[in-house]
């Protein structure tokens, strides 16, 4: 079995896996039943029941190699294999871009959206490969800086603050703006 | 002619309320955001409407829709640009033009390639305008009368007519389907009142907002997609000068077939729910070149399949603005939004809108045709600027929108944990794309989840569990049968293209 099918199988059993486990918690639903009518665990059931039927049909169909896209041999064209090595991939980058995604939106409400997103706008840059340390600095601060102004000055919506230093930087900040 | 009259003094009543400098601004803006986000490589029409929606919460219902409402009509245009000129398509609504426009650029004639787009989009935006002030009135008040079979006959129609439009496999835009569907479910359950996979959380009580559901599969899978892709930006060579030139009246006018084919079609896919002007843009490509008198030369430079492309892509903006108004049901990313925005003001869309907001509604319709005016403006201002845009750094305006996503999400309710609803969402997001699960029938299954078990419920119950009455009542059975013809389609489509390959 190439790569691809199984990466295919166990995206399908993963589906399996987490519509048993939703069928199973819609069983526990704490509803008084009224004989012969439809209750709120109708929905989800019936809804889990699609996604088990059709990812085990994918299952089946891989086993039996009869899914099209897999059992067709594609032949490339010059043109196809120009279009492969111009798709190259990065998957550190991929990576790094999600965690830095998640560390980013953990450390928000510790460090502070002015720190916290100047940072993270930086980083994305950086590691997104682009290399004018200019652009870098200045565009991530002064970014954050107006996305800070715009959200507590015109659109009202306090976004983090930060605790202990972080937050007193901010009031600082916030003061020195005249946002109240 | 009471109806026609009515209608026809309160869309001058609504052009009236218009011309005020605020919202003049806003379609101004609006216009803007909406080409530029639309000739962007890596952002689309939709990308521009999220990143605007945090800063509507703070307008007035009125303006807030108007700006949206404007990003979304000239984001239908704004990809012409690159797609012309670079044979790059800003968003994948402007691929059809790579097959004609850009042809027609490579041989001088770069100028006339970018007049067709501008009078194929106001033309076909005019038209689907005008259809869209006529009929969704009158079919509001027929609305009105429609009750829970008639709208989950509706909505089964929509979620089926998902199931076909996308060339992804069957299997798997039904799980993606039920993925979205079920992800509705979260929450208290609005009939029982039941926690439903809620875990005991207070935020998982209130349900996932279709928002970030949509913002996530949508913007931030895309980020983190290109992301894998290393940012690589586009190489640009201009192939022609960066001009607009106007085609004659005569010429349009040899053209009427295909105008009124496409404008038509172009309105109509933009009511199906699910289908949006991506799909009415390759849809009105692929009829003129099946039956267009000039057919022969489509791919070659021929106006035609400029105007068949982009009529059929404007036009399905008017289109689906007729469901979300009159139904209530939003049929595609845009109008999620639109309607998401709706409802942050208070106001619920719907058969009711007319009778209780109408003016708002007027003015939303008087500001499309003025935004038409400001896009035939920028039509021929902004070619050169946003050029200069187009050489952006993709590393530094992702970065911006991941941040804006994030904001967004976090204006819904200042909560952070919404943004890790949003993370979650854009992670999941990218492995079904990864993976050739199609994500619209997920975002459009959030969507419409909730109505799709609110409705089926009530008629179950309302009816005693007899299913049969969505089959005797004329209205619902005319949608159930369309529905069922469509999951026909969707299971025959692809045996008959492999009958066709043998």
């Amino acid at each position: 079995m190439d790569k691809k099918k199984s990466q295919q199988l166990i995206i399908s059993v993963l589906l399996i896996l987490f519509s048993c486990i939703c069928y199973y918690l819609a069983t526990k639903f704490v509803v008084t039943k009224t004989p012969g009518r439809l209750g709120p665990d109708f929905w989800p059931k019936m809804l889990c029941s699609l996604i088990i039927v059709f990812s085990v049909a994918d299952i089946v169909l891989i086993y039996l190699n009869k899914d099209k896209q897999d059992s067709i041999e594609e032949v490339k064209t010059a043109e196809e294999e120009e279009v492969v090595a111009i798709d190259k991939k990065y998957p550190l980058l991929l990576i790094g871009g999600m965690v830095g995604t998640g560390v980013y939106i953990f450390l928000l409400p510790i460090i502070g959206f002015i720190v916290c997103t100047a940072c993270y706008l930086a980083a994305i840059m950086f590691f997104g490969r682009y290399r004018n340390k200019k652009v870098i600095f200045g565009s991530s601060f002064i970014g954050s800086f107006i996305l800070l102004m715009v959200f507590s000055k015109i659109v009202y919506i306090s976004l983090p603050a930060g605790i202990g230093f972080f937050g007193e930087f901010t009031f600082l900040l916030y003061k020195l703006l005249g946002v109240s | 002619m009471d109806t026609f009259i009515q209608i026809i003094s309160s869309l001058g009543q609504g052009l009236i309320a218009d011309l005020n400098l605020v919202t003049l601004l806003m379609i101004l803006v609006g216009a803007l955001v909406g080409m530029i986000c639309a000739a962007v490589p890596g952002l689309t029409l939709i990308t521009g409407i999220i990143l605007v929606l945090p800063f509507t919460y703070v307008m007035d219902a009125t303006n807030a829709i108007i700006l949206l409402t404007a990003i979304y009509l000239a984001g239908t245009y704004g990809g012409a640009f690159p797609a012309i000129l670079f044979k790059i398509p800003g968003d994948p609504i402007h691929v059809p033009l790579l097959w004609d426009g850009y042809p027609m650029a490579r041989q001088g004639l770069g100028a006339k390639a970018l007049g067709w787009t501008l009078v194929s989009t106001i033309s076909g935006g005019l038209f689907a305008i005008i259809l869209l002030v006529l009929v969704s009135a009158p079919l509001a008040v027929v609305a009105l009368k429609f009750s829970s079979p008639e709208y989950f006959a509706i909505v089964f129609l929509g979620l089926t007519s998902v199931l076909f439009l996308g060339d992804a496999s069957l299997r798997h835009s039904i799980v993606s389907l039920a993925l979205g569907l079920l992800i509705s479910t979260i929450g208290v359950d609005a009939m029982f009142g039941v926690d439903r996979f809620t875990f005991n959380t207070d935020l998982l009580r209130g349900g996932i907002d279709y928002l970030n559901v949509l913002i996530g599969v949508y913007a931030v899978a895309e980020i983190f997609a290109r992301m894998e892709q290393g940012f690589v930006a586009p190489s640009l060579k201009l192939v022609s000068k960066v001009k607009t030139t106007l085609p004659s009246f005569k010429e349009f006018s040899k053209l009427y077939a295909t105008f009124f084919r496409s404008s038509i079609l172009g309105t109509f896919i933009g009511f199906v729910p699910g289908a949006g002007a991506t799909i009415a843009s390759f849809l009105g490509y692929g009829v003129e070149k099946q039956i267009g008198k000039n057919r022969k030369q489509l791919g070659e430079g021929a106006p035609e399949g400029i105007m068949s492309s982009q009529v059929a892509a404007t036009a399905s903006v008017g289109g689906a603005m007729i469901p979300l108004l009159t139904l209530g049901i939003p049929g595609s990313g845009a109008t999620a939004i639109l309607m998401g925005a709706f409802l942050l003001h208070g106001i619920q869309p719907g058969p009711g809108i007319f009778m209780n907001n109408g003016p708002l509604i007027y003015a939303i319709y008087g500001s499309m045709f003025i935004c038409l005016v400001v896009m035939i403006i920028l039509g021929f201002l902004s070619v050169r600027p946003l050029m200069t845009i187009l050489k952006a750094p993709e590393a530094v305006t992702s970065s911006f929108i991941l941040v804006l996503c994030m904001l967004g999400a976090y204006a819904l309710r200042s909560n952070i944990q919404d943004v890790w609803i949003l993370f979650v969402f854009g992670l999941v997001g990218y492995v079904l794309t990864r993976f050739n699960y199609p994500t619209t029938p997920l975002v459009l299954g959030a969507i419409l989840g909730p109505l799709a078990e609110s409705s089926f419920l009530t008629t179950m119950i309302s009816f005693h569990n007899d299913w049969t009455v969505l089959f005797t009542r004329p209205v619902s059975a005319v949608f159930m049968i369309l529905a069922i013809i469509s999951l026909c389609v969707a299971v025959l489509l692809p045996l008959l293209k492999k009958k066709v390959t043998i």
